[in-house]
């Protein structure tokens, strides 16, 4: 465990030394975080302005439900962005193949390939939103609300993470599984909104088969409504990304025995 | 081929695909529920059933426009070094791309955008969201849609070679295309209609190249407008179709110049 420790550390410092080699590559990610989340953030605003507003929720309040979302988000960005390129090209091109030489299970590997710098400016920025959308709307601070804050945000970003392993393990056997991530992974757009005023199934979609208005949507309400009990929600946050983790480790040992290289 | 190759994503796409467009059904039914004249509200120019029906095609056409994989493949010539070999082939680099993504448009048009069309068309003509004025109408619209819709292909495939041949000058392959994503999903009115965005700002968009990727073919086929609104849009993608091409002549001719093979 100590060795896989320092390994990572190793790895990671690597990585941020590469980064920082490439300033343009590195400026490019960073105009490319900013701008992905100025077109949703305004998007949700260009909708707000042609309503007067969304079951009783403030453009404040969206602000503060999209700043909460931010904080898994990031986390998971900052530690594990490799699996997307595992997803898109990392099998099909055979630059996995490498990775089965070494000593170190792969998945390992993989994680430890990134350290996403412009992660931080995410996590930053969604800090940022939270404090000033939550002074602009009555948000309870209180103990059990924080607490709730800082489960969603760890095992929120776990829950993220087995949904991008579980995906990227599907190129294992599909060579390419980059898009299917990426519209799996586009789920946590709609928990931007606020959840009721889906019916029903989609409310089931969200908290059952793509759960991650677990780690988003139930917990702001806590806050905003004080509607459910923080530590039910909490215990069901860590219950349910535990497993999706177990799950997804599962998914990925199977898929991984079964590789096969594309020779190219 | 190409796509052939990788139907299980395409068809593991389709159902998570569809899933998606669901929420977005059923966000903006919420929308409409809370704007000020009820769900019979006309909220910039749409009514909500327009709406469904443009959410519904433009995610049907996207998957038909955004078919080639041309950027990927520069990016992989760049790096890999086979980029040489195309200098040395008797066909031009930029053609070859054209035909390969107008093959795998083809085939996308075949497995699915056709069958899509048909059946999104009957279940809208028949739920009453689609009212055909008269079938001359509908066959022309029809005509100026497929010519839109072409022009839409070649536009976006336009994009991806000059994104790609861009990655002759930075390494940052990846967040190239991420940029080129968010800034065509949001610039083309996938995420929201062109018409939601402030004033000024839409009439500029209206006439970028942008609007022509998705927008302008489905609200040509959606009938909104008249015939000649439709030919002007497609004259002006035209336009753009041409200058776009010119812009990706002068900087491949330049890059060409100062190839610098990584590695080979």
């Amino acid at each position: 465990m100590a060795r896989y420790i320092k390994l990572y550390f190793t790895c990671i410092k690597r990585s941020i030394i590469t980064r920082l080699e490439y300033k343009r590559d590195t400026f490019i990610s960073i105009f490319n975080f900013f701008l992905t989340n100025v077109a949703s953030i305004l998007s949700i605003w260009m909708i707000m302005e042609s309503i007067p507003s969304l079951n009783g929720w403030t453009m404040a309040e969206m602000g503060f439900l999209y700043g909460f979302s931010m904080l898994p988000v990031a986390l998971d960005h900052i530690f594990t962005d490799d699996l997307w390129t595992v997803a898109y090209f990392k099998v099909r091109n055979g630059d996995l193949d490498r990775m089965f030489t070494k000593p170190v299970p792969v998945l390992f590997q993989v994680i430890a390939e990134t350290f996403q710098l412009e992660g931080l400016g995410e996590l930053i920025v969604g800090i940022v939103m939270l404090s000033v959308c939550g002074s602009m709307v009555s948000v309870t601070w209180t103990f059990g609300a924080v607490f709730v804050l800082i489960i969603a945000t760890l095992f929120g970003a776990l829950m993220i993470t087995s949904f991008k392993i579980i995906f990227a393990s599907l190129a294992f056997k599909f060579k390419r599984s980059g898009q299917l991530l990426q519209v799996a992974y586009n789920f946590i757009s709609y928990t931007r909104y606020p959840i009721k005023i889906y019916p029903a199934v989609i409310r089931g979609l969200l908290t059952f088969v793509f759960p991650f208005a677990l780690i988003i949507s139930y917990p702001v309400e806590i806050f905003l409504f004080e509607t459910y009990s923080p530590y039910l929600i909490a215990g069901v946050i860590v219950a349910a990304s535990c497993a999706l983790f177990a799950l997804s480790i599962a998914i990925w040992t199977f898929l991984e025995r079964r590789y096969e290289s594309t020779g190219s | 081929m190409e796509t052939l190759a990788y139907k299980f994503n395409i068809f593991g796409w389709l159902i998570v695909s569809a899933l998606q467009v669901l929420c977005v059904f059923f966000l903006w039914i919420g929308v409409y529920r809370n704007a000020e004249a009820g769900v019979d509200a006309v909220i910039n120019g749409f009514t909500l059933k327009e709406m469904i029906v443009y959410m519904a095609f433009i995610n049907v056409f996207n998957f038909v426009t955004y078919a080639g994989n041309t950027m990927y493949e520069v990016v992989q010539d760049i790096q890999k070094g086979t980029i040489a070999m195309s200098f040395v082939k008797p066909i031009s680099y930029r053609v070859r791309f054209i035909f390969t993504t107008l093959g795998s448009m083809f085939i996308k048009i075949v497995l699915l955008g056709l069958p899509m069309f048909v059946l999104l068309y009957v279940v809208f003509g028949a739920l009453g969201y689609i009212v055909i004025s008269s079938v001359w109408t509908f066959l022309l619209h029809l005509l100026l849609f497929l010519i839109a819709q072409l022009l839409a292909a070649l536009l976006f495939d336009c994009l991806e070679y000059i994104c790609g041949v861009l990655c002759f000058y930075t390494t940052a392959a990846w967040g190239m295309d991420q940029i080129k994503t968010t800034i065509t999903t949001f610039l083309s009115g996938t995420l929201i209609p062109l018409s939601f965005f402030p004033d000024g700002f839409k009439e500029a968009l209206n006439y970028s190249p942008f609007a022509g990727m998705s927008q302008n073919p489905v609200l040509i086929l959606m009938m909104q407008n008249d015939w000649l609104w439709a030919l002007e849009r497609i004259g002006l993608s035209l336009v753009w179709l041409v200058a776009l091409e010119g812009i990706a002549w002068l900087i491949s001719r330049g890059a060409s110049r100062k190839v610098t093979v990584q590695g080979g």
